[in-house]
């Protein structure tokens, strides 16, 4: 009933117009019709040039213009989708008149509001600005839905945002623990031909719990260290046209295992234009222009901004960016040939805040803010040398950008009679206890300097009679972190256990150098033509330590993608065409700063706790051992992929089908270690009483025992095995003529695999005759998941040039996903005593008394498919194109739904429950 | 559209439907076949007193039914969701050795919960068990929920405790008393949970004993002794805590960041399933008992008294089944018990209803829990001034819930 009303709303504020009429003779009255069909056009504007004013034809075609002084005016009439009329009347009487006016051609109809299929080589999709204004996104997230197997989602700025390309949606769910982020890391964001970078990132909070249940999850579900790109960043006013290149990308492009997005803004002259978008969340405002400086240069310049709240009656949680840019263009006096300059600044800040819900009697102390500020640089140049046959171009890029991001967190904490732990060094330390409650401060600066140089040259030879384009070139890229890591109160800290913070301007820059090379060339065989696009990458870093395995080796990427078009051949009159797709590659995305450069892990353990009632005599003795997590193995992660497709176009029906698989086994995954700690546990029984001291005891006062305990923690391995393959198709069928609507239709039937390369320990917190567990488990599985989910988005896109309407209904079907647990025998290889003696694990060691914990039964139905059937959603978007400038959009999503309830197999029922949301968009040129 | 006519119809269909079913309530006969425990069928039980009362569990309405017989009573109550509780004395006598005729008046009670009455008829059987009032050391308050620091923060270094009270009017000796946490949680309810072994023995998951040869505490008659977590002033750290530093005992276990407060003996750890130290369930949801096992070293304890036991977890599409592994203390040990749970938490009992019918509660689950305690009610006050607290193992009847923590003082 709800969504009834909504509807009913919008047709309302849609379609009512008010009539400015005034009772004052002459009248000049009259209908505006279509000059072919004689109908009637509502909503059309009159203006009068000589007053100033105007009217609009009601639904009717009907208008009324009141006039002052008789005299000859010239009038104005215009409508979406007709030519102008421009008319001389005489008005000095009441008068009748018709007015018609002729139909441009089709000119609305040209819009094109879906994701394209690429032209280039590389599977993916190209979306243009038309799309891009239809879609009225907030962020860069929105716009992933149009893509084969994505699917509209609330906009939801509280948490980070990341890319998932070739994922499940449920694979890539922040509450998904088992989630590497090795997909996101791996796709590379370029703008205007430059990739950005989230490398020098380094603002993780030590001892902040990272599971995605914990109550710290507000920081986690934050920090994109390690991750890859946030987009909620990214502004997606002034963009011309993205892709997203899922598949196979040219070898020019590195530094990326899953995916790259290429971002090209507008360097154009461009009236000033005006978006204003709101919906429950958001508010945004966006504003540009691009100034033609003279005829060779031009100037643009945008702005944005976003003020998002989570809940808007509760300013607790909320998100706000600006974006800046300038960007600049000085194109040669020549079309085709001279120096294109091309120069940018763009700042870009966001402002993340969170206070914790105040309790009604209680101080408000908990607060989170993470305050980014990022200022990038670019300056491009290509030159088209005018004489050279063989040498066509060479490009030569340079870009940098310096953040300053301040993550401050404040926090009321319990001591819970815990140490203060600032050690430096292995050893025995006498200490103090954290005090039973206070609040803690925690700031963690970061300053990540990020440059990225690139030169290419395109050349063309001739081979056996064949022209052949050739691409040499190189880049480099440097990431490094000025800032001062955690600074805080080491005697307060965040959590207990913390003391030891580390400057992460001490750590070295991580640069990665590359070359690349590659090869495109079209043979014609026969009457088909094959098209060759070949090229080999080069990479490797720079600057890093002997000791690290990656210090003195290249990186090879060889990648291919071919296509072989069939002749022409008729169907039914049409042209039909027929292509046949494939490819093959290697990708590799080099490890950041976070995973080269790991904190030191100060393990630290209680040896004497005299807690007198009497405080000045408390004595506290705590022993530290100094873990190096940092993985000097560690490799890059590398990902293949192999693709095969078609695509037939007839017509202007294309269909375009891709199948795909991508297998990357040595993904970034952190996985369990261990060692060993040996401390006294001191009886303090065996001491002094507190009558016999005037000062804190001394641990040699004390009887004591040695002991030895494991100590597991984690370590960033290359131990993710990542498997992911499907189909993924379009159909486009174009404009369908008794529709009034193009049809269009994509979707993927996807399935991914997370697996475990790498093996882990697992100490199982159990308590044996009131010890710890003496056993360490080594184990060659994990909780690892396979995802499959296969969906269709049909797209009908109506356009009503005469009334200026567009409606976009799209009807997201979801025919089901599926999850299971990889299968494993619950089993670990081998286990470990604390003199670190292996002994092999049998079948009957399952039962014995002690042993059987390290044995994890799994269920009988614990490998089983968990399948969620078809779930059906219908989101309507319309547009009404008020005059040539003015826009006004309005969306409803799931304003239909289908999702019926089912059983699972144990027997529950699901019901599951689907909330509408809406929002609206007003864009103006000037 | 489709839609919302079918939520029309749907609505129609129920509104129809519930007019018709309020024209004709119907009602059932309910017999309950009442059982003696063995022990007492060869000591010639005569019924004295016994009602048997029904509450619905829905409406709260209760039908009462005086017993005359212990045949099967015939109750008659509209259909719905019962619990029922039966409670009686005997008069039973027995001879001694020396064939000396004695006298006793012993009490019964019976339970059973949830009972769907609907049908017309139904049979149900019901266990009478033998039931005592303590004489001897109580509970007689816990601080299970922590109270808070000023700056809101939760105080987390150590001001739980119990008092344990002698109810009698000898002295007794606190040496060797155990007090348990039970394993099982009256907040969540187990599915498939076995083996259950309630009537016979209690599972717990952490056991500390008080230390001593036998005389070395003497409690007397109407005096507590106190034993915590962190026998400290806790007062000059937090506003909002007690004063703890003359508890008697505290229980402390080198594991974690656990302090020793040298001032105060050390309570003797027999058993924890924790890998860190122990900290009592601040929402209240595990159950609390006191006894003692003279004969039965620490060692033997974890050996003899394992009690593995399994139940099978459900979260949305989440199931495993879900083994533990913990001790079983048996019933007839038990001196004192008291259940404890949350309002809105409760979901089945921890404990056999014979060591304590119902439960009692701090807050529920909420802001309101921190800082307050469950305390027992005085009954009367001897003719000497001392206090006598109510003791009918019934704590929802015994018990003050949400009340205000008062160590050291028996109020």
């Amino acid at each position: 009933m709800e969504k009834l009303i909504l509807l009913l709303l919008f047709i309302l504020v849609g379609f009512q117009e008010v009539v400015f009429a005034q009772q004052i003779t002459p009248i000049l009255s009259g209908v505006i019709i279509d000059a072919k069909k004689h109908g009637a056009i509502p909503f059309a504007n009159i203006y009068c040039k000589e007053l100033k004013t105007g009217a609009v034809s009601d639904i009717d075609g009907s208008f009324l213009f009141p006039f002052v002084i008789s005299g000859s005016y010239h009038f104005q009439v215009s409508c979406i989708g007709y030519h102008q009329l421009d008319t001389i009347m005489h008005i000095d009487q009441d008068q009748m008149v018709r007015l018609p006016l002729k139909k441009q051609d089709q000119k609305l109809e040209e819009v094109v509001v879906i994701a394209q299929v690429s032209d280039s080589k590389s599977t993916g999709s190209v979306i243009k600005k038309d799309a891009l204004t239809h879609l009225q996104p907030s962020s860069f997230a929105d716009i992933l839905e149009l893509l084969p197997g994505g699917v509209s989602k609330e906009n939801n700025m509280s948490v980070m945002s990341l890319i998932s390309l070739r994922q499940p949606v449920e694979a890539s769910s922040f509450y998904n623990d088992e989630n590497t982020h090795n997909s996101s890391l791996g796709t590379s964001f370029m703008v205007d031909g430059v990739p950005l970078s989230n490398d020098g990132q380094l603002q993780n909070v030590t001892g902040s719990y990272t599971h995605s249940s914990s109550s710290d999850n507000y920081i986690s579900f934050r920090n994109t260290t390690g991750k890859g790109i946030d987009m909620r960043a990214i502004s997606t006013d002034d963009i011309e046209s993205v892709e997203i290149i899922r598949g196979i990308p040219s070898v020019k492009y590195g530094d990326l295992s899953s995916g790259l997005v290429m971002i090209h803004r507008s360097y154009k002259e461009l009236p000033f234009h005006v978006r204003l978008k709101a919906d429950p969340g958001s508010k945004l405002i966006s504003a540009g222009k691009g100034f033609r400086l003279n005829k060779r240069q031009v100037l643009n310049v945008n702005a944005d901004y976003i003020d998002y709240q989570s809940d808007p009656r509760n300013s607790k949680v909320n998100y706000n960016r600006i974006t800046g840019s300038l960007h600049f263009v000085n194109k040669p006096i020549a079309k085709e040939h001279g120096l294109f300059f091309k120069a940018n600044v763009d700042y870009t800040g966001t402002f993340d805040g969170r206070k914790k819900d105040s309790q009604i009697d209680l101080p408000e102390t908990d607060r989170y803010k993470d305050n980014f500020n990022k200022v990038r640089m670019g300056a491009m140049v290509d030159w088209y040398p005018e004489d050279l046959s063989w040498l066509k171009k060479v490009s030569g890029y340079l870009t940098g950008s310096y953040t300053h991001e301040e993550k401050t967190i404040s926090k009321a904490v319990s001591g819970s009679n815990s140490p203060i732990t600032t050690s430096r060094k292995e050893g025995e330390y006498y200490g103090e206890f954290l005090p039973s409650s206070y609040v803690a401060h925690l700031v963690v600066d970061g300053k990540p300097l990020y440059l990225f140089a690139r030169f290419s040259s395109d050349m063309d030879f001739s081979f056996l009679g064949n022209t052949h384009q050739l691409l040499v070139g190189g880049d480099w890229r440097y990431n490094k972190n000025n800032g001062l890591g955690e600074v805080y109160d080491v005697t307060r800290p965040l959590y207990a256990g913390n003391g030891r913070p580390r400057a992460s301007n001490e750590l070295p820059s991580v640069q990665v150098l590359s070359f690349f090379a590659e090869d495109n060339v079209t043979i014609p065989i026969g009457s088909n033509d094959l098209s060759l696009q070949a090229g080999v990458r080069a990479a490797r870093a720079l600057n890093v330590g002997d000791a690290y395995r990656i210090s003195d080796r290249f990186f090879f990427d060889p990648r291919i993608n071919w296509s072989w078009r069939f002749p022409r051949f008729n169907v039914f009159s049409k042209a039909v065409s027929v292509q046949l797709n494939g490819g093959f590659g290697w990708h590799t995305k080099f490890p950041t700063l976070s995973h080269l450069y790991p904190n030191l892990l100060y393990c630290d353990v209680v040896q004497l706790n005299y807690f007198s009632q009497n405080k000045a005599l408390r004595q506290l003795n705590y022993c530290t051992k100094i873990i190096d997590p940092t993985n000097y193995q560690l490799k890059p992660n590398r990902n293949r992929k192999w693709e095969i497709g078609f695509a037939v176009k007839a017509g202007r029906i294309r269909l375009d089908v891709t199948g795909y698989h991508e297998l990357m086994e040595s993904g970034f995954k952190r996985l369990s270690q261990y060692d060993f700690i040996t401390y006294k546990r001191c009886d303090i029984s065996t001491g002094p009483s507190p009558e016999e001291l005037t000062a804190p005891p001394t641990l040699d006062m004390f009887e004591y025992e040695q002991r030895k305990e494991f100590l597991t923690h984690g370590k960033v391995v290359n131990g993710s095995e990542e498997e992911k393959y499907g189909i993924e198709y379009q159909l486009d069928l174009g404009k369908v003529a008794p529709i009034y609507s193009r049809v269009s239709m994509n979707g993927a039937w996807m399935r991914a695999r997370y697996g475990m390369s790498m093996p882990t320990y697992r100490h199982p917190s159990k308590i044996i005759n009131d010890e710890t567990y003496p056993y360490l488990g080594y184990y060659t599985w994990g909780n690892n998941k396979a995802y499959e989910q296969f969906n269709t988005n049909v797209r009908f896109d109506t356009q009503f040039p005469e009334m200026g309407l567009i409606f976009s209904s799209m009807l997201q079907t979801m025919w089901f996903t599926k999850r299971s647990y990889t299968s494993h025998n619950g089993m670990p290889e081998y286990y470990i005593d604390n003199e670190n003696n292996v002994y092999p694990y049998r079948l009957e060691d399952t039962t014995d008394p002690v042993l059987r914990f390290l044995y994890k039964k799994p269920d009988p139905d614990e490998f089983d498919e968990w399948v969620v059937p078809l779930a059906i959603d219908f989101n309507l978007k319309v547009t009404k194109v008020i005059s040539k400038d003015m826009k006004l959009a309005f969306y409803v999503n799931s304003i239909l739904d289908y999702h019926p309830s089912y059983s699972r197999k144990d027997g529950t029922r699901v019901n599951r429950k689907v909330y509408p949301y809406f929002g609206m968009e007003f864009n103006v040129n000037i | 559209m489709n839609k919302v006519g079918i939520a029309m119809l749907v609505m129609f269909s129920i509104l129809f439907f519930s007019c018709e079913k309020d024209d004709e309530i119907s009602f059932s006969d309910v017999s309950v076949g009442l059982k003696l425990p063995k022990s007492l069928t060869k000591k010639k039980p005569v019924l004295n007193s016994a009602k048997l009362v029904m509450t619905n569990v829905n409406t709260g309405v209760e039908t009462i039914e005086q017993l005359t017989t212990l045949q099967s009573p015939v109750v008659n109550v509209e259909d719905g969701l019962y619990n029922l509780l039966v409670t009686g004395e005997l008069n039973c006598t027995t001879t001694d050795t020396k064939g000396k005729t004695i006298n006793q008046t012993i009490k019964v009670r019976g339970v059973k919960e949830n009972l769907e009455v609907v049908g017309g008829e139904l049979d149900v059987d019901m266990s009478l068990f033998i039931f005592k009032e303590s004489t001897g050391f109580v509970i007689s308050e816990i601080f299970f929920a922590r109270t808070k620091t000023p700056e809101g923060q939760i105080y987390n270094s150590g001001d739980q405790y119990f008092e344990i009270y002698n109810n009698s009017s000898e002295v007794l000796y606190a040496d060797g008393l155990c007090i348990a946490q039970t394993a099982l949680n009256s907040a969540q309810k187990m599915d498939k949970f076995k083996p259950d072994i309630r009537n016979v023995a209690t599972p717990v998951s952490d056991v500390y004993r008080i230390p001593g040869s036998g005389k070395d505490y003497p409690v007397q008659p109407g005096e507590s002794i106190v034993i915590c977590d962190v026998a400290i002033n806790h007062k000059t750290d937090n506003p909002n805590s007690f004063d703890l530093s003359k508890a008697d005992f505290e229980w402390y276990d080198e594991k974690g960041n656990e302090v020793d407060v040298p001032e105060v003996t050390n309570m003797v750890k027999i058993a924890s399933t924790s890998a860190s130290s122990w900290r009592i369930n601040m929402w209240g949801w595990q159950s609390y008992i006191l006894f003692k096992m003279e004969d039965v070293t620490s060692k033997a304890f974890l050996k003899d008294y394992a009690y593995h036991y399994e139940y099978l977890f459900v979260h949305e599409d989440f199931r495993i089944t879900m083994e533990f592994d913990a001790w079983k203390v048996p019933n007839s040990n038990i001196i004192d018990a008291v259940e404890c749970s949350s309002r809105s938490g409760f979901k089945w009992k921890a404990l056999d209803p014979s060591l304590d019918l119902t439960w009692t509660h701090s807050g529920d689950g909420n802001e309101e829990t921190y800082g307050k305690s469950v305390k027992r009610k005085v009954s009367h006050v001897t003719a000497d001034g001392r206090k006598v607290l109510l003791d009918t193992n019934d704590s929802a009847f015994d018990f003050i819930p949400t009340a205000v923590p008062s160590p050291f003082v028996i109020e």
